[in-house]
């Protein structure tokens, strides 16, 4: 590329210097033949004027035929100094007298005097009639020699000026070459990492030339390095990815191609496989790379990688469709528990389609009216009295019927989403719902995943202090799965943490040390728990006696159709929910009398 | 006469008149001593008609004519009629016979003892040909010396009769009074 460039460039110079010295010489000709035509019209006009006033007083000698007179006249001439010759002539052209006096004779009128020479005549007039003529030839050699004179100042002036200019464009050009160079390098190379960016890579794949053999595409993502991010800074995370870039292009064999797609991220495109199997190893071979540990911002770290590979022309007709691929099967490895190679398999593309069409089914769910909210208690792990309520989204299909939420509800994102953390009109929105129910902020509580949290950790805390100030409850969905730590926490405006149900199945069992350990973290924090997913008498009383405030789950009730939540649930406790929460549940109920009741 | 054209020539005609009447002077300037009396006689016409054309009457107005009152007498008198009918300027010659003639512009003599200054009209040019003393009366004097026609121009005299001369004309002469 540089010896494209430095290529490019001197060419560039070589034709601007051209341009230069064209444009001097046809400046420097258009200069010379302005001044020439100038000189000679002095000259022209300095003879003329001689030869009207030789004319003019040799009128009487001519018509007396006074030779001595006559020459004496012309003699006058001397005085011009570019005059070559002149002559007097009668009215029949016949010579007088001449000037100078050695070619004086009785000869033939001449015409023209060659090129170095211009005639300039008057006419002799007496009384109104040509008695005769003034010739006089002009010597241009004169105008030729001042002419030559200012051409050689003006060509040792651009000479002189070409020779300064000449390296003043080098330098620019050197300048505005190495601006393209960093152009260049900053299009197609990642600045942190040194390697080919996204750019190169869509370039390099979507690049029509003949692959003969068969190619494989790894895309690799760095596992948890968000933490790393968070924990150290980004200068520790630019670090590592650095020093994960120089493990993996370390390790590849010539030919195979390395990029930094962005963030944590990375894609290499394998030209020497033979199989997927051989990719397979190969890509073994990359993840290997992380088994020592790196160390960054003075610390030791254990990193690990998921990769995807999708092999050409096995799984894809065009070379640019591996990119989808091997990102399905990298995210295939993530769920797979990370720190492995997945090889792209068709069904996962299946899923990436069932995700589009799940899409596009919501969206039309949302214009048909199929989606409706099921409230399920909340209740004192101790009095079993009711707490409060969780809406919960079911959508029933007119022709799959009840669609489960673990299939939906990924794809719609129902809690507080990332993409909401960077929606300036979230709040708006919220204000505006609960104006429109009358229904105060303090009875509603949001909640948000803790993996959002973990995403758009800024974003998602300036949003909650908001929300909070507006006298909103928080709390934490899902807890547990997202690596929050205690530090952390602290810094975030909630009021509830829901211990995840994973940990709650897992009791009794290892789901207990967890559990204990989340609530006595909850309790140094001041923080209402809720534990959810409580099935079994047995994991209620472990929970009651950890010190769990709330629980929900089947043990209690199942998500209910308003209509039946309200009558099973409001009608004995009305006095315990806030008479706005027990309206806004009737208010759907009575609006969506056609929902049948679904249970999560 | 051969060298003046009568009909009435255009101006290139006429300029070509004069160059021939210049080329006869320059024949008379170089000729052998033995000069014809005719072709003496036409040079002299020729000078008298050159150095009318560098004379200038004073005067408001000019007539359309140029009179020439020749008295001369000879082959001159007979040259001299040649020049009727040419121009000067915008002037047409005529030429008369007599010299003491009220309006004649130009009078040319021969010495004449009978020239009354009285009778002449000014203004008007006074030449004559061969003449010795000054009379006080005549401006130009053509003289034979060797074999040419020179003149002496007494300014003095034309100016009393109304005349001046061009100065190309006085640096010509051979001898200004």
């Amino acid at each position: 590329m540089s010896e494209r460039l430095l290529g490019s460039a001197n060419s560039s110079l070589r034709a601007n210097a051209a341009g230069v010295a064209l444009a001097l010489l046809f400046a420097g000709g258009v200069l010379m033949l302005l001044q020439y035509l100038s000189l000679r019209g002095e000259a022209m006009a300095d003879a003329r004027a001689q030869a009207q006033i030789v004319a003019s007083s040799s009128a009487a000698a001519v018509m007396f035929r006074d030779a001595e007179a006559i020459a004496e006249t012309l003699g006058s001439i001397a005085s011009l100094d570019s005059v070559h010759s002149a002559s007097i002539r009668d009215g029949d052209g016949r010579v007088l007298a001449r000037y100078p006096a050695a070619v004086a004779g009785p000869v033939k009128a001449q015409v023209g005097c060659g090129l170095g020479c211009e005639t300039v005549s008057a006419p002799i007039m007496v009384q109104g009639q040509t008695v005769g003529a003034v010739h006089i030839e002009v010597d241009m050699g004169r105008v030729h020699r001042r002419l030559l004179g200012l051409a050689g100042a003006f060509l040792v002036a651009a000479l002189v000026g070409f020779a300064l200019t000449v390296p003043l464009m080098k330098r620019m050009r050197a300048r505005v070459r190495a601006a393209e160079a960093r152009l260049d390098y900053l299009a197609h190379f990642d600045p942190v990492t040194g390697m080919q960016n996204r750019n190169a890579f869509n370039a390099y794949i979507g690049m029509p030339f003949e692959r003969g053999h068969r190619q494989a595409l790894m895309q690799l993502d760095i596992d948890r390095f968000k933490e790393v991010n968070d924990t150290l800074g980004h200068f520790a995370g630019d670090e590592l990815l650095r020093l994960v870039a120089d493990r993996i292009a370390s390790s590849l064999p010539p030919g195979d191609e390395l990029f930094r797609l962005g963030g944590d991220e990375f894609a290499v495109v394998m030209t020497t496989v033979d199989s997927a199997a051989h990719a397979r190893r190969a890509a073994e071979h990359i993840l290997e790379q992380f088994g020592a540990p790196l160390r960054v911002a003075g610390q030791q770290l254990v990193v690990t990688a998921s990769a995807g590979v999708s092999v050409w022309p096995d799984d894809v007709v065009e070379f640019h469709e591996l990119a989808g691929n091997a990102d399905a099967a990298m995210y295939e490895a993530k769920r797979g528990g990370r720190n492995r190679v997945a090889l792209f398999e068709p069904r996962l593309r299946e899923a990436q389609v069932a995700k589009l069409r799940m899409q596009a089914d919501l969206r039309l769910a949302l214009q048909r009216s199929e989606l409706c909210l099921h409230y399920q208690p909340q209740v004192d792990a101790h009095t079993g009295e009711l707490r409060g309520t969780e809406a919960l989204l079911r959508w029933t299909h007119p022709e799959l019927g009840p669609i489960s939420p673990g299939t939906f509800i990924p794809v719609a994102e129902v809690n507080v989403s990332v993409r909401q953390t960077r929606d300036e009109n979230l709040i708006t929105f919220i204000d505006s719902v609960l104006a429109e129910h009358a229904f105060p902020a303090g009875c509603l509580e949001l909640e948000i995943t803790e993996n959002v949290l973990m995403e758009e950790a800024d974003l998602a805390i300036a949003l909650l202090a908001r929300l909070r100030a507006r006298g909103l409850h928080l709390a934490i969905d899902d807890f547990g799965t997202g690596f929050s730590s205690m530090a952390y926490l602290k810094r975030l405006p909630i009021d509830k943490l829901k211990i995840d149900m994973t940990f709650v199945r897992a009791i009794p069992g290892e789901g207990e040390a967890i559990t204990t350990a989340i609530l006595a973290m909850a309790k140094q924090l001041g923080l209402t728990v809720v534990a959810e997913g409580v099935e079994t008498e047995q994991q209620h009383r472990f929970l009651a006696n950890a010190g769990c405030d709330q629980i929900q789950g089947y043990r209690m009730d199942a998500a209910l159709h308003p209509d039946v939540f309200a009558e099973r649930w409001l009608a004995a406790r009305r006095r315990r929910l806030h008479p706005a929460a027990i309206e806004l549940v009737q208010s759907i109920a009575r609006a969506l009398p056609e929902a049948g009741s679904g249970q999560k | 006469m051969a060298l003046l054209n009568r009909s009435r020539p255009g101006w290139k005609q006429r300029a070509r008149v004069g160059a021939r009447l210049t080329v006869v002077m320059a024949l008379a300037a170089t000729a052998p001593c033995a000069l014809a009396q005719v072709d003496e006689s036409r040079v002299k016409a020729a000078f008298v008609y050159n150095i009318v054309a560098f004379a200038s009457w004073s005067g408001p107005k000019t007539s359309a004519n140029l009179e020439i009152c020749t008295g001369a007498g000879g082959a001159l008198d007979h040259e001299m009629d040649a020049l009727a009918g040419r121009s000067i300027g915008q002037r047409r010659i005529s030429v008369r016979r007599g010299i003491n003639t009220v309006h004649c512009d130009v009078v040319l003599h021969a010495g004449a003892d009978d020239l009354d200054p009285a009778g002449l009209a000014q203004p008007v040019l006074v030449i004559c040909d061969g003449c010795r003393p000054r009379d006080g009366l005549t401006a130009v004097v053509l003289v034979r010396e060797g074999n040419r026609i020179r003149f002496d121009v007494d300014p003095e005299a034309a100016a009393r009769s109304g005349v001046s001369f061009s100065s190309q004309l006085l640096r010509l002469a051979r001898r200004v009074m």
